[in-house]
């Protein structure tokens, strides 16, 4: 399917729900019909002024049916500070995802772009003719990189990295067990008030010192169309025997509809798919979350040195469960294993709008600021950031890094004063490059699509349920620099009808002269 | 802010510039001297001046306020938009229990076996069939927390039995097995207010326990005592008495999908005896094995073991067991009572898939919550704007606007079980959640509300009546409010006492 398509299927949706709105603004703004409201092209419209643009965008909310819900705007530019357009500015809003902002900002300020994770690999014993009488330790440094989206687009290629390293060595065998090493996190798997009922999602993944592959397992599944009766073809990444899959799913007839559900059970790996699944539904993707992702990683670990001939006699084991604990100073570094920049870590945070990571982010800066790597300290170390840099923090209320909790509160005030700050940072540029761009890359990639904004809006997008925000910086025509922040809350009318208004803000403001 | 209140605060403010020549002070006290045209408009202007004086980290608010009588909205304030209403949420299901189930609904619980009595012996095992009755606790039961099972222990003794052969065997597939609501944080798992739901329970899934610190032994454990007394939560105490002052801290929790708590830390003999809770993990199986527990106690031998049905490998054929005794709850109308006063959230997710499981196609929270908006919808309620997805509120995923809530109350008060329904709340200063509010005010022994709490959430909901008798319907909704909870409520219940000083 073309992406011209998909634009023209959402452009129908969305101009339902705001043609009132959009026919006012068009009186304004423009002279010919245009059909559908966020694809106006650029041609159409003469450039509107700020005035103008703050008269529309009062108008797109102003009839707006009480199922909108709450909406907080704020819109300044960047250069001079005056203000656009606010509404609800000061208020307090569930902002999800764009926790992120804040996240990756004090990241980037308070580790620098240059921050990378070093995770030593050690022993407690000798190399003797090829075989590591002792133990492999793997010291976890909470680094977050290790899946194929930094490491090229295999799976296990990390993995083959660190056994590559380890024959270097010469090892051909290792007498002792795999242990991996998380105690530079505390053991607080989830973030603050998420949910029991998302765990399993790749959304919720665990937090550790040591994780592989974001903590959670792809599912290819694949109705077996030769053999109508027969299991579904679930194809797993990696492919591990860590987890314990259940294949209850069974291939029905084109004719007859889907009816499936897949999960983990909670504080095991035992993964199932199960329920009748139609030919018809083609292939699907699922991600499942794995638990205890220290045990996870070694196992995986010792999996792919089995594989690639290197022996192991031991077994893979999370430092936790050991008798003793290990005492650095009678063990030997084997390698250290250097993971990519922050300025590259923020990038992978923002554009997917990854929570594994910012959560690991938060522990990382504990830690690095002398904590034992919680979430909750990490805040306060944020806090203390944001004081420093001039942000009103009496009313900033974050409580992960991510987003997903429903104890953090923010106003378009505290966002638009953060984009302020790091906007006259000096890591402005890999602060703004880490975000998704309109159009064109991350999270709002098939938004705003044949509109001005394209290539322009660089802007974090936020939701979850009843909540759904968008805040960034856009350019208008003559490139002067805006900070918007456009947050909604407590609606009635799905996430899928709020995007596009919050669309039509964003290429209000790509349209300004 | 709507368009009615623009118009009510702009007549407002044009009176106030004609009535009154002196500023005043403060926004919320009013001079004697000012002339309202009536009781009504005083009493709009105070909560409105009391609302616009309020800072913004006090949050959202939506206020509706109206006569019940006659409809006449008294004040209004973002009454159409959508608030998440924390325990505000039990007045939708109590107000659905006692509409479709009625006052007088009673769970019935099948106790039956498979097998036959002989001189005295079962042969075969004692079957619960779990009716998702939610009363099997000391809240029903005067306070005593092994009532109920010795009631089951003499309706069996009255078959004269005194051994079972088989196995003690708990069924709760009259509901569903999702054991805690659509969106509740993992982090409340442990705590009485998140207990598990299950078609068979007891002591409402959680055990209590009582700290006392061993005062003449510092360093020693604290004393900790369980009620009901039972093994079946692993509990371990690493709690220690401690002087006065000490820094320490303690924390207490239950190891999730097990049922190993545990109590650590330093507990400060200053801190005297104190209550805590658990909630336990698979309350079918806590029941049967509590009901094991108590046959041998009383001298019932039983052979077999506490089992859950789910983990039999044969299901149970009802047409071939014989009924030995059926167990009947208290009422409806009783039980919405404990949802109400007390805001017992495992009561009313009870209540909630109970309303699935009659009216809908399976005791599930999802039925419930069509059960629930079909109801209201039938009753010409704007369900485009409610969003039920649990019973309790604890979910903050529910959405209500002010607007429902109140034609909720008012469509309850024309309902013939309206008596049932106002019972069910709170009486200011007298009982439940508002038992210490509303003291010394016209609002005591008068209002009769629902409060609700959750993160970032207060709201308080109800009727009141006016110096003269007159009913009044109100719903004060307060989200993302960042200032302590006792503010919140200082306002609300302002608000409430301007309504019950009314004319």
């Amino acid at each position: 399917m073309s992406s011209f398509q998909i634009w023209n299927k959402e452009m129908k949706i969305q101009a339902q729900i705001i043609t009132i709105t959009i026919l006012t603004t068009l009186f304004i703004s423009c002279s010919t019909n245009t059909p559908y409201a966020t694809s106006i092209p650029k041609q159409k419209f003469r450039r509107c002024t700020s005035q103008e643009a703050a008269f529309q965008i009062d108008n797109l909310l102003n009839d707006a049916p009480t199922q909108m819900g709450w909406w907080g705007i704020k819109v300044q530019y960047v250069n001079t500070g005056e203000v656009i357009y606010e509404r609800n500015a000061t208020k307090m809003f569930s902002p999800a995802s764009n926790v992120k902002l804040f996240t990756t900002a004090a990241a980037l300020c308070l580790l620098g772009p240059e921050y990378r994770y070093e995770t030593d690999f050690v022993t407690n014993g000798t190399i003797e003719n090829g075989i590591l009488k002792g133990d492999l330790i793997i010291r976890g440094s909470g680094d977050p990189t290790w899946d194929e989206r930094f490491h090229t687009d295999k799976y296990d290629s990390i993995m083959v990295h660190f056994v590559d390293l380890l024959k270097a060595q010469g090892i051909t065998r290792i007498n002792g067990d795999i242990i991996g090493d998380d105690n530079i996190f505390d053991d607080i798997p989830l973030g603050d008030g998420w949910m029991w009922d998302d765990e399993r999602d790749s959304s919720s993944a665990q937090l550790s010192g040591l994780s592989f592959r974001r903590n959670y397992i792809d599912y290819k599944l694949t109705p077996n169309y030769s053999n109508i009766g027969s299991p579904v073809i679930i194809e797993s990444s990696p492919q591990t025997s860590y987890v314990n899959l259940r294949n209850d799913l069974t291939t029905v007839s084109g004719e007859t509809d889907s009816d499936w559900s897949y999960g983990r059970n909670r504080e095991t790996n035992d993964h199932w798919f199960e329920g009748s699944y139609s030919t018809q539904a083609g292939v699907k993707e699922r991600f499942l979350t794995i638990h205890n992702p220290t045990l996870f990683t070694v196992h995986v670990l010792k999996e792919h040195l089995m594989e690639r001939g290197i022996l192991v006699d031991g077994n893979p084991m999370d430092a936790d469960d050991l008798a003793d604990s290990i005492n650095y100073k009678q063990t030997k570094i084997l390698f250290t294993f250097v993971s990519n920049p922050m300025s590259d870590i923020v990038i992978k945070t923002n554009h997917p709008s990854q929570n594994f990571i910012a959560e690991t982010l938060v522990k990382t800066m504990d830690k690095e600021f002398g904590g034992e790597g919680s979430s909750k300290e990490g805040m306060k170390v944020q806090m203390a950031l944001f004081d420093s840099l001039g942000i009103d923090i009496e009313n900033l209320y974050l409580r992960d890094g991510s987003g997903l909790s429903r104890y953090d509160l923010v106003s378009p005030n505290n966002i638009a004063s953060l984009l302020q700050v790091m906007w006259n940072h000096e890591y402005h540029s890999y602060y703004v490059d880490s975000f998704p761009i309109a159009g064109v890359i991350g999270t709002i990639q098939k938004r705003m699509l044949g509109s001005s904004a394209v290539g322009n809006v660089h802007a974090k997008s936020g939701n979850m349920t009843n909540v759904s925000c968008l805040s960034g910086y856009a350019w208008t025509e003559s490139d002067e620099p805006i900070i918007f922040s456009i947050m909604a809350n407590n609606y009635m009318i799905g996430n899928s009808k709020v995007k596009p208004i919050q669309d039509k803000i964003a290429i209000i403001l790509s349209d300004m002269e | 802010m709507n368009i009615n209140s623009r118009i009510i605060l702009i007549s407002i403010i044009a009176i106030v510039l004609i009535n009154c020549s002196t500023n005043t002070p403060s926004s919320t006290s009013v001079p004697k001297q000012k002339v309202f045209r009536n009781a009504q408009q005083e009493a709009a202007y105070k909560i409105d001046a009391l609302l616009n004086s309020a800072p913004v980290e006090m949050g959202w608010w939506g206020v509706k306020v109206q006569y019940a009588n006659t409809d006449e909205v008294i004040y209004e304030r973002n009454a159409a938009r959508m608030f998440v209403p924390a325990s505000n949420m039990k007045m939708y299901t109590t107000a659905a229990a006692l509409c479709l189930l009625g006052p007088q609904y009673r769970y019935e619980t099948d106790f039956v076996t498979n097998g036959t009595i002989d001189k005295g012996v079962l042969n075969g095992d004692l079957i619960i069939r779990g009716s998702g009755d939610p009363t099997w606790s000391r809240r029903f039961y005067d306070e005593n927390y092994d009532s109920v099972m010795v009631r089951f222990v003499d309706s069996l003794k009255a078959k004269e039995i005194t051994r079972i052969n088989g196995d003690i065997i708990g069924d709760d597939n009259v509901f569903d097995d999702v054991p805690l609501g659509d969106g509740w944080s993992w982090g409340y798992e442990h705590h009485w207010y998140a207990a598990q739901i299950s078609g068979l329970s007891y002591s409402e899934n959680i055990i209590d326990f009582t700290l006392t610190p061993d005062v003449n032994n510092i360093g020693s454990p604290v004393n900790i005592e369980f009620h009901p007394q039972t093994t079946y939560l692993n509990l371990r105490n690493d709690l220690i008495t401690a002087r006065n002052k000490t820094t320490g801290g303690w924390t207490h929790g239950r190891i999730r999908e097990t049922n190993n708590g545990w109590f650590e830390g330093e507990y400060s003999i200053s801190s005297g005896t104190q209550e805590e809770d658990l909630s336990i993990h698979n309350p079918t199986l806590f029941t049967v094995f509590e009901l094991k527990e108590h046959l041998i106690d009383k001298g019932i031998g039983v052979v077999g073991e506490p089992v859950d049905i789910d983990d039999l490998s044969d299901p149970i054929d009802y047409e071939q067991t014989k009924t030995l005794f059926t167990y009947i709850s208290h009422p409806m109308s009783t039980i919405i009572k404990g949802v109400n006063r007390r805001s017992i959230n495992f009561i009313a997710e009870q209540v909630h898939k109970t309303l699935g499981k009659e009216f809908g196609v399976e005791g599930s929270a999802k039925e419930g919550g069509k059960v629930q908006i079909a109801l209201f919808d039938s009753l010409r309620m704007d369900t485009r704007n409610l969003r039920i997805r649990d019973g309790s509120g604890l979910s903050h995923q529910n959405l209500v606007s002010p607007n429902n809530t109140t034609s909720l109350l008012e469509m309850m008060w024309d309902h013939p079980y309206r008596s049932y329904y106002l019972e069910s709340f709170s009486l200011g200063g007298v009982s439940g959640a508002t038992r210490k509010r509303f003291r010394r005010t016209s609002a005591e022994g008068n209002v009769r509300t629902k409060t609700g709490t959750i993160a970032k959430v207060r709201t308080l909901s109800g009727y009141t009546w006016t110096q003269s008798g007159e009913p009044i319907i109100f719903s004060i909704l307060v989200n993302h409010h960042v200032v302590p909870n006792s503010q919140i409520e200082r306002i609300q219940d302002q608000i409430v006492v301007i309504l019950s000083d009314m004319e």
